[in-house]
């Protein structure tokens, strides 16, 4: 099988990851907190500096382990008090952060604007700033679209936040580990990420880095293995937010993906996945029935959507698994609103995304795939 | 040639509702071309294995790949399990 989906999870994982785990399962459990052995609470710590760190923070920032993006993006939601509250969204935005915000709007409870992309997936951010009025309380940015694979220009957009005082949340789950990511530089109040996709990590891990003057409310209540003679949620930074017992190998999956990524030097992921996406843009653009879309001035070489002419997104997908033993993705990927601009809604895109483990020769034989298939 | 079992799919990846249905046999063109009486059948027959769908409007499509022992059907959005057990009875019948 060849496996162009990694953007909804990256596959195969590197072997230090799975060795560590492997480790992990084949050893007495280190349980932070609940446990006598005190290297569990260094040993955390330690992957918290790791991740401030590969994300180009300082210790103006914290990490909260989470489940993913998905949870570390309702967390802020549902933390800050938004009520009767303006927020800003960009038609990038996953239903990670479209249905919670949906859920809070049901209620009455906040207005949603929405910062249109044009046809190529390109958002202009002076479309952000357009919208902000003086009820404006957050503005919500996915870094990388997982449609387009378009790079917002996440420091601009930071500092017209900044310039109204209004706060930042970025959803960086398809930009961990596919982009330089500087926190300290664009100085943004929440950033999102996920493990399993470009960090090379485990499903059900991820986390949200937050800047520590901040102070939302928890999500969920319950042990924190601190504090536990307290019948009330410990205040202290980072418990209040990780009540029940941690997903230790997430957490590890996510330290050993980052140590992957930083051996291998991020720079040359990029550069091996940036060719391999030159040749497949060219290669498609070449072809009269194939469309493709997204921005050349933004892109980040992560995923490219096309369609072929005649074929519906879900028969591109279903010809390539069953015909070619190809493995790509295909619909709206959870991210419904900007297929209106695309010119796509609903039937969607088809989505290939390559890793670093994926070599020429498999993207040769995806592109002869799609030549059959958009072959008169 | 009989039906060997139904699975549901993932509906967000496809229609409101797809089912693959998995024969004891490989499909042949020849028993693609019996739902000509249903609806309008497509076969694309340059790819390495040809592809084929059959539309019955308002009901189902069904796709697959000529060759592969299973096909899929994807419901129409206001078609359910009435519609989905009588394609199971029409394959039946055009298998006898």
């Amino acid at each position: 099988m060849i496996y162009l989906n990694n953007t909804a999870t990256s596959y195969p994982k590197p072997i230090s990851v799975i060795s560590a785990l492997n480790d992990y399962f084949n050893n007495p459990p280190t349980n932070f907190g609940r446990s006598s052995a005190q290297s569990s609470l260094s040993i955390i710590g330690k992957i918290r500096e790791q991740i401030i760190d590969f994300f180009g923070a300082n210790d103006d920032y914290n990490v909260v382990f989470t489940s993913g993006s998905t949870e570390a993006i309702n967390l802020v939601i549902f933390g800050l008090d938004l009520s009767t509250k303006e927020l800003i969204i960009t038609s990038n935005e996953h239903n990670a952060v479209i249905r919670p915000l949906m859920e809070l709007k049901s209620h009455n409870k906040i207005d949603i604007k929405i910062a249109d992309c044009d046809e190529n997936g390109h958002l202009d951010v002076t479309k952000i700033e357009s919208l902000i009025n003086e009820n404006t309380a957050l503005i919500i940015v996915n870094y990388v679209s997982n449609v387009t694979g378009n790079i917002q220009d996440v420091k601009s957009i930071s500092q017209i936040a900044k310039k109204h005082n209004i706060k930042l949340l970025v959803d960086g789950s398809q930009a961990a580990g596919n982009i330089p990511i500087h926190l300290n530089e664009s100085q943004v109040d929440f950033f999102a990420f996920t493990s399993h996709k470009s960090l090379y990590g485990i499903q059900g891990s991820g986390g949200l880095i937050i800047k520590k003057n901040l102070d939302i409310k928890p999500l969920k209540y319950g042990g924190t293995g601190f504090k536990s003679t307290m019948l009330t949620q410990p205040d202290e930074f980072p418990y209040k937010y990780e009540s029940g017992t941690q997903n230790i190998p997430g957490i590890l999956s996510i330290s050993k993906g980052i140590e992957f990524i930083n051996e291998i030097g991020l720079d040359n992921i990029i550069l091996h996945k940036e060719k391999l996406m030159k040749r497949v843009i060219h290669d498609l653009s070449s072809i009269e029935r194939v469309k493709l879309y997204f921005d050349i001035q933004d892109y980040s070489n992560s995923v490219l959507s096309f369609n072929i002419e005649d074929y519906t997104p879900d028969e591109v997908s279903y010809i390539l698994q069953s015909s070619y033993g190809i493995e790509v993705r295909s619909g709206v990927h959870c991210a419904p609103l900007v297929h209106h601009n695309l010119g796509t809604y609903p039937s969607g895109t088809v989505r290939v995304s390559p890793s670093y483990f994926t070599n020429d020769n498999e993207i040769t034989m995806f592109l002869d795939a799609i030549h059959k298939l958009a072959a008169e | 040639m009989r039906i060997l079992y139904l699975e549901m799919i993932e509906t967000c990846v496809e229609a409101k509702s797809a089912y693959d249905i998995f024969f004891t046999d490989i499909i042949k063109q020849g028993f693609v071309e019996k739902f000509s009486d249903l609806g309008k059948i497509i076969i694309k027959s340059n790819l390495d294995k040809p592809f084929f769908k059959v539309i019955v409007r308002g009901k189902y499509t069904i796709k697959g790949i000529i060759g592969n022992d299973n096909f899929r059907v994807l419901m129409a959005d206001n078609s359910g399990i009435e519609e989905l057990n009588e394609l199971k009875y029409i394959i039946n019948d055009l298998l006898r």
